[in-house]
C-alpha cells in the first residue's frame, strides 16, 4: 500500500482516487462502524494520508532562502507530527472493546481497600465522596475506607508559619472527627513527598486488602462501583487494574463559559468513551489516577505507585504492563467529578498531565520498555506524543502568517496541487476524527480546546523537556465559586494572537493587490488565517468566565416522585433536579422560608425516606410551577440517604451520558459551536467595553476593577438555590449545612 | 523552404542583423543590395526605408507608391566594418497621410525586404595568416565562408592508429568551426620544395593540418624544425608560396606523443600560447562527466535561470525582441506522461499597460503559454508558475523564450502615445524545476540521435562510442570522421574515448557504421536486421494509417476507454506499409539504418551506407537542416536535397536503469484507471488481512469481549 501511495502520478490521476477515496468514505460512514467497514475507513484515510506525506516530502519542500526553509521545515514537522499521530490514533481505535460482565454467583468477594487522598480541598467535597464510600453495596467487613490527608500532615502541622499550621491543625481535627463519624480511616504522613504518588504509598503499609480502589475526593462512588469493578479481578489473577470512566457532573470552564455543558459532549467523554476502550483492545487501557480498582500485590511488586513523574498513575500502569500485568477498562459510568472552574484551574490540570506525560516519554520511553508488547508501545506512545500538540498547534496558528506577514515560502504548492492533495487529506481527517469519535467529541471541538492550551502547555511542555526532574505536582483547585463574570487572566496571549491574525488580513489584502499572481495562494492562507482567527474568537468567548455560585452540582432528577410536606396535607411533586443541598420540584409548593417534610421512596435504598426541608424560592405557573426547596438532614443517615439519591445511581449517569453523547454532523456541530463562541466572544468584548468604562470612572472614583476574579461571597441563589454550603470559598474550613456530624457517629 | 520575409510595419519599425567578418579577411568593397517591396498607399514625403551599419546610416530612400517594388544597391564604406560581428539595421518610417492624424498600427503600413534576393556583396583577400597558437580560433573561423581543411598524413592509406588521431583531430578542428560547415580532405605527405621549414606540398586554397611522427616527417620539413620536435608538439607554419593559408604540425617522437600532441590540440580553446609552436609535457583530465558539455537538467532537481546562463534582461517596446534561455534535457528521460516541469518565474513590470500585453512563451518556437500582464498598475510577479509537460520538451537542447507583446493603455489617432513605459524585466533568479524521472529510453529512435546524440554521447567522453568502417576507402575516412566531428559538436566537448576501426569492435560500445552500399552489408553486424545482405533488397512504402487500437463494439467498447492507454505523446494513429523486394538499390542515394546490436542486446547501431560516395552525403546529412529532421529508425537522403524521408521498421527496445517502480509509473501514468483500480484492490486486501489479524488477536486476549462502535 505504501508503495502503491508513494507512486507519482499526474494531478488529474490524483484527483481523482481522491475524490474516489472521499466518496467511499462517505459510504462506509453509512455502514456498520465497526469490523472489517471500520479497517477499511481507517485504510481508505491512511491511503490519503500517505499519498500525502509522499507528495508533502518530496514536491513541496523546495529551498529557496533560510528563512523560508527553516519556516517551511518548522510546518512541515508540525504536519508529520498531525500525520504520526493520525497513524497512532488510527491504530489505538481501530478496534474498541467492551467486556463483559463476570457472573455474580461465582464471585468470592475479597477484601477492598478504599483510598482517598486529599490535600487541601473543602471538607464538604471530602465528605460527600467519603459517605458514599461507606454506602458503598458490598460486605460491610471486607470494606475499609481511608482518608489519605496530605492536608494535615506532620509538616504541615508544624509549619512556621502560625496560620498555616493553625490551618492544618483546623483541617486535622475536623477531618478526623468526620472520619470517626462515618467508620473511615483518617492517615496522615510525617511530609508531603512525592505528592499524591507519596500519599498512597505511605498508606500501602497499613493497608491489607487485596484490593485498593483509588478515589479522589471529589470522585463521588456509586453505589455499585465495587459490584461491578471487583467481579473481573477476581475472575483474573493477573488483572492489575479496572478502570473506570471519569464522569463529570459539572462542566470545565470551556464548556460553562461557551454554555455547552449537557448539550454537547464533554471533551473528556472522548477520552474515556472512545480511546480507553480502543486502548484496551492493545492491552493499554492505564490507570487514571482515579475511580479503578488496582490489585495490592501488584502495586507491592512494583514497589508501589511510581513516583518519578507527576502523572503516577500512567507510570505505574506502564510500568505493571511492562511486567506482565493485564488492565481491563470498564465502560460504565461508576463514579462523578467536578471539573475545575476557572481556566486558570483548567490550564492548571492540563498542563501538569502534559508535563507528566512528556517526562514519562522521556524517562520511561514505551519503546524502550522491556516487557511491552508492540501494540502497548504504540498505544502508550500514542498517549504521550499527544502531549506535543502545543507545538503543532502554534505552528498552524502562526504558519500562515510567515507567508501573509513576511513572505516566506512555507508551503511550496500551487493550487491545483493543493485541490488535488492537501483538500482531500483535509477532508479525510474531518470526515475520519468524525467517524472515530463523532458521537464523543463534535467537529472543532479539539481545535478550541488544544489551542487554547497550546500557549499555556508549550511553556511547560518545554520546561520539562529541559529539565524533566522539575515539574512538582499541582493539584487541581476544585471546588471554587465565581460570583460575577470576569474575563480571565490568562486572557494576553490570545489578544496577541488575535491581534496578528487581524494584521495577517491586512497583510493578504496588500498582498493581493501587489502580488497578483500569487492571488489563488493568498486566497487559500487568508482562509487558513481566518479559521485560526475564529478558533481564537471562539476562545475568547470560552475566557470570558461566567459565574458559579453553587457550591454542589445540580443534576436532572428524572422527575422522581415524591411529596411535599408542609403542614398536614401532602403534596404530590416530581424532583426535577437536585444536589445534596436542595432540589427543584415541579408543582406546587409553599411560601419562601417554610419548613416541611420531603417524602418519598428512595430508588436504591428500595425504603421511604423523609428529608427535612426549607422552601426557598417558588416560581409558580400555570403547570404548577416550580419549587426551590433545601435539604436540612437531621441525621448522618439522612445526610448518606440525601448523598445516594444524588450520586448512587450508575444508571443515571448512563442516561446522561446516552443524551448528550450524539453525532449531529459536522457542519452542524461547528456551526454550533462558532455560533456558541461567537455569542460569549461578543460579551467578552462588551466586558472589555465595561471595564474600559470602569477604568474611567476608577480614575475618577477609585473604583474596583473588573479583572480580578472574585474569591468568596455568598450569592442570592435563584430556583432549587436549597444549596447547602454555600459561602464556602477554596480552601475554607467548615461544616456541612443542615447538621452536625458531630451529633452522630457511624453509618 | 523559403525564408520569411523581413517584415516592416506601423509607423515607426525597424529590424536588426548581424553579419560576421572573420579576421583573416581584408575587406576592400562591400555592397548592400536590398530588394523590398512596399505598401503603395504609401506618402512619399514622409515614408522611408533607412540603412545602418554599425550605427551609422549608410542610406535611405524615400517611399514612392509608383514604385512598390524597388532593388536598389548600396556601397558600404569598408571602414565601417569591424572584425567580428557587425550589426546591420533596416528602419522603416510609414506615413499614410501627410495632414492628419494615423492609426499607428494602420495594416496598410508596411514593407517587406526579401530576403533571397537581397545581399551582401564582399570583395576581400586574405591576410596573412597569423602564426600564434593563441590564435587558432581566428584560423579555424566559425565567421569565415565555408572551409575545407586538408589532412595530410604519411601513409597513402590510413592505419587504425592514423584514423584516431585523425578523428581527434577533426574534433578539434570541429569544436573551433562551432556551428560553422567545414570540409575535409585527406592526402598523402608528398615532397616538395627543398627549401623553407615545410618541404612537401600543400593542397591549393586548403589550410592543412599534418599528423605525423617526428621521424616520418623528417624529409618533409627543415632539420631545424625536426630538430624542435622534442615532445608532443605543435607547430604553425605559412602555407608554402600562400602566406594567407597556414599548415598545423601535429607531431611528436613516436605514437604516443604524437596521440598527446593531437589530444593538446583538440582541448586548447583559449587564446594561449602566443608563440607559433609548442611542446606538450602532458595533457591532464578529469574523470568524463554524463552530457559533461552541457549543463543538462538532472530529475528532482531545481535551477535558477543564472545557472542557465541567463541574466536578469529588461524588453523595452510594443514587441521587441524575446528573452530567451536553453535547457539541456539528458535525452534519456523518462517521466511519467503528466509529468511538468514547472517554471518559476520572477517578472516586473511597468505601469500604463493594456490588459492584454503579455509574455508569450514558446519551447523551441512553438506556443506553449501566455503569461498575462494585466495590471495597468504595473506589478511584480514572484514565483509566477508555469507547470509545462515534460513531453512538450525535446530530448537536448531545448530554447525557451518569453516574446513581449506589450500594448500602450492609451491608443489612438491624434494622441501621444506613450511607449517609453512599456517595458517587462525577466529576473535571472527565476527558476525551473524538474520532475522525478528516470534515465530510460526507447530506441532506436534517430530523433534522439540527432538532438543530443543518444546513446553514443551518454558517457561524456565518448567511451560508449564506437566508429566502425566498413572499408578503408578515403571517403569512408572522410565520412566517419565527419560524423565524429558532428558528435563532438554535439558534446560541445572532445570525444576523447570515442574510437574507430576498421574490423569490428571487441568491447562494449554503441556503434556508429559507415561505409559501403546496400549490397556489401554482409557483416555480421547486420545480421537479423531487416536490411540483412539479400540480392533481392526489401523496402517499405506507406500504404494508409489506421488507428490503434479498434474498437470493439458493445460494453466491452465503453469498458476499454477507461481502461485504455492515455495515449499521452504517443500517436495512436499507425502507418502501415506494404514491403516489396525488389533488385533496384539506393542509386545516387545515402541511407541510415538504427537497429538493436545482434549480440549486445543494450546496445546501438546506426549505420550510414551510399552505393557512391558516402563522404558528401554524410556532410550533407551532418548539415543541421538534414540532421534535425532525423526520425524513426530509418532514413534515406540524397546530397544537395533540403529533406530526407524517414520510417520506422524495427522493433523497438529499451535501455536505462528502470526498475520495476519505473515500470509501474510507465504503466500507471498510460493508465490511470489501472493505477485507480490497483489502489482500491489493495485497499481492500489490505482492510481484509488487518480485519482478520485483529480478530485473530482479540479472539486471543479477549475471548470475552466484543467490539463497540463509540
Amino acid at each position: 500500500m505504501t508503495y502503491l501511495a508513494a507512486l507519482p502520478v499526474g494531478l488529474r490521476e490524483q484527483a481523482w482516487m481522491a475524490g474516489t477515496a472521499l466518496a467511499l468514505l462517505l459510504l462506509l460512514r453509512r455502514l456498520p462502524e465497526k469490523g472489517g467497514w471500520r479497517v477499511l475507513f481507517l485504510c481508505a484515510t491512511g491511503f490519503l494520508l500517505l499519498r500525502y506525506l509522499f507528495w508533502r516530502t518530496f514536491f513541496t519542500l523546495g529551498f529557496d532562502d533560510p528563512f523560508s526553509f527553516a519556516a517551511s521545515l518548522t510546518l512541515y514537522g508540525a504536519e508529520l507530527y498531525g500525520i504520526a499521530m493520525f497513524l497512532l490514533s488510527a491504530l489505538v481505535n481501530v478496534r474498541p472493546i467492551t467486556h463483559r460482565r463476570p457472573g455474580l454467583e461465582t464471585v468470592e468477594w475479597p477484601p477492598v481497600d478504599v483510598l482517598i487522598p486529599t490535600y487541601d480541598e473543602p471538607l464538604e467535597v471530602v465528605k460527600t465522596t467519603l459517605v458514599a464510600a461507606v454506602s458503598m453495596d458490598y460486605p460491610p467487613h471486607l470494606l475499609n475506607v481511608y482518608l489519605l490527608d496530605d492536608g494535615a500532615t506532620e509538616a504541615r502541622l508544624s509549619d512556621p508559619d502560625p496560620w498555616r499550621a493553625g490551618r492544618a491543625r483546623k483541617r486535622r481535627q475536623q477531618m478526623s472527627r468526620l472520619c470517626g463519624r462515618l467508620g473511615v480511616r483518617y492517615l496522615s504522613r510525617k511530609d508531603n513527598e512525592h505528592a499524591k504518588a507519596g500519599n498512597l504509598n505511605a498508606a500501602l503499609p497499613r493497608i491489607s486488602g487485596e484490593l485498593i480502589v483509588v478515589l479522589d475526593c471529589d470522585h463521588v462512588p456509586t453505589m455499585d462501583f465495587l459490584r461491578e469493578t471487583v467481579p473481573p479481578l477476581v475472575e483474573n489473577p493477573r488483572l492489575f487494574l479496572v478502570q473506570t470512566p471519569h464522569f463529570f457532573v459539572t462542566p470545565d470552564p470551556i464548556e460553562k463559559n461557551l454554555g455547552l455543558f449537557n448539550r454537547m459532549p464533554s471533551e473528556n467523554d472522548m477520552f474515556y468513551g472512545a480511546v480507553q476502550p480502543g486502548l484496551d483492545f492493545w492491552q493499554a487501557s492505564f490507570f487514571c489516577g482515579s475511580a479503578a480498582v488496582l490489585r495490592r500485590r501488584a502495586l507491592l511488586e512494583n514497589g508501589g505507585f511510581s513516583g518519578l513523574s507527576v502523572t503516577e498513575d500512567a507510570e505505574t500502569a506502564l510500568s505493571l504492563h511492562a511486567r506482565g500485568w493485564k488492565s481491563r477498562y470498564l465502560l460504565k459510568p461508576l463514579i462523578s467529578g467536578l471539573q475545575p472552574e476557572t481556566f486558570s484551574g483548567f490550564i492548571s490540570q492540563r498542563s501538569r498531565w502534559a508535563q507528566g506525560m512528556v517526562q514519562l516519554f522521556l524517562r520511561k520511553n514505551p519503546l524502550r520498555q522491556q516487557g511491552l508488547d508492540d501494540g502497548q508501545k504504540l498505544a502508550y506512545l500514542n498517549c504521550m506524543l499527544f502531549w506535543f500538540f502545543p507545538f503543532a498547534r502554534v505552528v498552524f496558528l502562526l504558519a500562515p502568517l510567515c507567508f501573509l506577514l513576511f513572505g516566506l515560502k512555507i508551503y511550496d504548492a500551487g493550487i491545483e496541487e493543493i485541490a488535488a492533495y492537501t483538500f482531500p487529506y483535509l477532508a479525510a481527517l474531518i470526515l475520519t476524527a468524525n467517524y472515530l469519535f463523532g458521537r464523543v467529541r463534535w467537529f472543532l471541538i479539539s481545535e478550541i480546546y488544544e489551542s487554547m492550551q497550546s500557549f499555556f502547555s508549550l511553556k511547560a511542555v518545554v520546561n520539562t523537556l529541559r529539565h524533566p526532574d522539575r515539574p512538582e505536582f499541582i493539584v487541581t483547585p476544585k471546588g471554587k465559586r465565581l460570583e460575577k463574570d470576569f474575563i480571565s487572566p490568562l486572557v494576553r496571549p490570545f489578544y496577541l494572537l488575535l491581534c496578528l491574525l487581524g494584521l495577517g488580513f491586512f497583510a493578504a489584502a496588500w498582498r493581493w493587490g501587489l502580488y497578483p499572481e500569487q492571488r489563488s495562494l493568498i486566497l487559500i492562507t487568508a482562509l487558513w488565517n481566518g479559521f485560526g482567527f475564529l478558533i481564537v474568537i471562539a476562545s475568547l468567548g470560552a475566557l470570558y468566565e461566567r459565574r458559579q455560585r453553587r457550591g454542589h452540582p445540580r443534576l436532572p432528577a428524572g422527575d422522581l416522585p415524591a411529596e411535599l410536606i408542609i403542614g398536614a396535607d401532602p403534596v404530590p411533586v416530581s424532583i426535577h433536579d437536585i444536589s445534596t443541598g436542595g432540589a427543584a420540584l415541579k408543582g406546587a409548593g409553599g411560601r419562601p422560608g417554610r419548613r416541611g417534610i420531603l417524602r418519598l421512596r428512595h430508588p436504591l435504598l428500595n425504603e421511604c425516606c423523609r428529608f427535612p426541608v426549607e422552601i426557598v424560592a417558588r416560581h409558580p405557573s400555570p403547570e404548577g410551577g416550580m419549587t426551590g426547596i433545601r435539604f436540612h438532614p437531621e441525621s448522618l443517615e439522612q445526610y448518606r440517604q440525601i448523598v445516594l439519591l444524588v450520586h448512587g445511581d450508575s444508571r443515571r449517569w448512563e442516561e446522561i451520558l446516552a443524551r448528550r453523547e450524539r453525532d449531529v454532523g459536522i457542519l452542524p456541530a461547528a456551526g454550533f459551536l462558532l455560533a456558541c463562541g461567537f455569542r460569549q466572544a461578543g460579551r467578552h468584548v462588551s466586558s472589555l467595553f465595561s471595564a474600559f468604562l470602569n477604568r474611567m470612572k476608577r480614575e475618577r472614583h477609585e473604583a474596583k476593577a473588573v479583572f480580578s476574579p472574585p474569591d468568596s461571597g455568598i450569592a442570592s441563589l435563584p430556583l432549587g438555590a436549597g444549596e447547602g454550603g454555600a459561602g464556602h470559598s477554596f480552601g475554607e474550613i467548615d461544616d456541612a449545612p443542615g447538621f452536625d456530624p458531630a451529633e452522630e457517629s457511624g453509618r | 523552404m523559403r525564408p520569411d520575409s523581413i517584415r516592416l510595419k506601423n509607423l515607426a519599425d525597424e529590424y536588426r542583423l548581424s553579419f560576421p567578418l572573420p579576421r583573416r579577411h581584408r575587406i576592400s568593397q562591400a555592397r548592400l543590395v536590398l530588394d523590398f517591396t512596399h505598401s503603395n498607399v504609401l506618402v512619399p514625403s514622409r515614408s522611408q526605408l533607412r540603412v545602418r551599419v554599425n550605427g551609422v546610416t549608410v542610406g535611405q530612400w524615400r517611399l514612392r507608391p509608383e514604385q512598390a517594388r524597388r532593388r536598389v544597391s548600396l556601397d558600404i564604406p569598408p571602414e565601417l566594418l569591424l572584425e567580428g560581428y557587425n550589426e546591420l539595421q533596416f528602419l522603416s518610417a510609414l506615413h499614410y497621410t501627410e495632414t492628419h492624424c494615423e492609426a499607428p498600427v494602420s495594416p496598410e503600413l508596411w514593407a517587406e525586404i526579401d530576403p533571397l534576393r537581397s545581399r551582401l556583396e564582399f570583395r576581400y583577400d586574405l591576410r596573412d595568416a597569423p602564426l600564434s597558437l593563441a590564435g587558432l580560433s581566428s584560423l579555424f573561423d566559425k565567421k569565415l565562408p565555408p572551409q575545407t581543411v586538408a589532412l595530410l598524413l604519411p601513409a597513402a592509406e590510413p592505419d587504425e592508429e592514423d584514423l584516431n588521431l585523425g578523428g581527434l583531430a577533426v574534433q578539434g578542428i570541429a569544436l573551433r568551426y562551432d556551428y560553422a560547415p567545414f570540409g575535409l580532405e585527406l592526402g598523402r605527405l608528398a615532397a616538395a620544395s627543398a627549401e623553407g621549414p615545410l618541404r612537401f606540398a600543400v593542397p591549393a586554397a586548403r589550410d592543412v593540418v599534418v599528423i605525423a611522427e617526428r621521424g616520418k616527417l623528417g624529409e618533409f620539413v627543415s632539420p631545424a624544425v625536426a630538430e624542435r620536435i622534442g615532445g608532443p608538439y605543435l607547430g604553425l607554419f605559412p602555407a608554402p608560396g600562400n602566406p594567407g593559408r597556414f599548415v598545423l604540425i601535429l607531431s611528436g617522437n613516436d605514437a604516443a606523443e604524437v596521440r598527446e600532441a593531437v589530444r593538446a590540440f583538440a582541448w586548447m580553446n583559449f587564446p594561449l600560447p602566443d608563440a607559433p609552436e609548442t611542446v606538450i609535457r602532458s595533457v591532464r583530465l578529469r574523470p568524463p562527466q554524463p552530457y559533461q558539455g552541457f549543463p543538462a537538467l538532472e530529475p528532482g532537481g531545481a535551477y535558477s535561470l543564472k545557472e542557465l546562463g541567463f541574466h536578469t534582461a529588461s524588453r523595452h517596446g510594443i514587441s521587441p525582441d524575446p528573452m530567451a534561455f536553453e535547457l539541456f534535457l539528458p535525452p534519456d528521460l523518462f517521466a511519467p506522461e503528466h509529468a511538468e516541469v514547472v517554471f518559476r518565474f520572477h517578472l516586473a513590470y511597468d505601469a500604463g499597460m493594456r490588459r492584454d500585453s503579455l509574455l508569450e512563451m514558446r519551447i523551441n518556437g512553438t506556443f506553449e503559454r501566455a503569461i498575462q500582464l494585466p495590471e495597468e498598475g504595473g506589478a511584480q510577479y514572484r514565483d509566477y508558475r508555469v507547470a509545462v509537460p515534460l513531453r512538450s520538451f525535446r530530448p537536448g537542447i531545448n530554447r525557451i523564450s518569453l516574446q513581449p507583446r506589450l500594448v500602450p493603455l492609451v491608443t489612438g489617432e491624434c494622441l501621444y502615445i506613450q511607449t517609453d513605459n512599456l517595458q517587462v524585466t525577466l529576473f535571472d533568479d527565476s527558476r525551473v524545476e524538474m520532475p522525478q524521472a528516470e534515465h530510460y529510453a526507447q530506441l532506436p529512435d534517430l530523433s534522439l540521435l540527432a538532438g543530443s546524440g543518444f546513446p553514443y554521447l551518454a558517457g561524456g567522453d565518448g567511451a560508449s562510442l564506437g566508429i566502425r568502417l566498413l572499408n578503408p576507402r578515403t571517403d569512408t575516412v572522410l565520412a566517419a570522421w565527419q560524423l565524429l566531428a558532428k558528435m563532438a559538436r554535439l558534446n560541445r566537448l572532445p570525444l576523447e574515448g570515442a574510437r574507430l576501426r576498421f574490423t569490428p569492435f571487441d568491447d562494449d560500445r554503441d556503434l556508429l557504421v559507415v561505409g559501403g552500399g546496400v549490397t556489401s552489408l554482409k557483416d555480421g553486424i547486420f545480421h537479423g536486421t531487416p536490411l540483412e545482405a539479400d540480392p533481392w533488397h526489401v523496402w517499405r512504402y506507406p500504404a494508409g494509417r489506421r488507428l490503434d487500437p479498434p474498437q470493439a463494439p458493445g460494453w466491452r467498447a465503453w469498458l476499454g476507454r477507461f481502461l485504455a492507454a492515455d495515449a499521452g505523446n504517443e500517436a495512436r494513429l499507425r502507418d502501415r506499409y506494404v514491403a516489396v523486394a525488389q533488385s533496384g538499390g539506393l542509386g545516387r542515394q545515402a541511407l541510415g539504418f538504427s537497429f538493436r546490436h545482434p549480440e549486445r542486446p543494450a546496445r546501438l547501431v546506426t549505420a550510414f551506407v551510399a552505393e557512391g560516395d558516402l563522404y558528401p552525403a554524410i556532410r550533407a546529412l551532418t548539415s543541421p537542416a538534414l540532421w534535425s529532421q532525423m526520425k524513426g529508425d530509418l532514413i534515406v537522403w540524397r546530397e544537395g536535397s533540403r529533406t530526407l524521408s524517414w520510417q520506422r521498421i524495427g522493433e523497438p527496445f529499451q535501455v536505462g536503469d528502470a526498475g520495476v517502480k519505473t515500470a509501474l509509473l510507465f504503466h500507471f501514468s498510460r493508465h490511470p484507471w489501472y493505477w485507480l483500480l490497483a489502489v482500491f484492490a489493495v485497499l481492500c486486501l489490505f482492510a481484509a488481512l488487518t480485519h482478520f489479524l485483529l480478530n485473530r488477536f482479540k479472539r486471543r486476549h479477549h475471548p470475552d469481549a466484543e467490539e463497540i462502535a463509540p
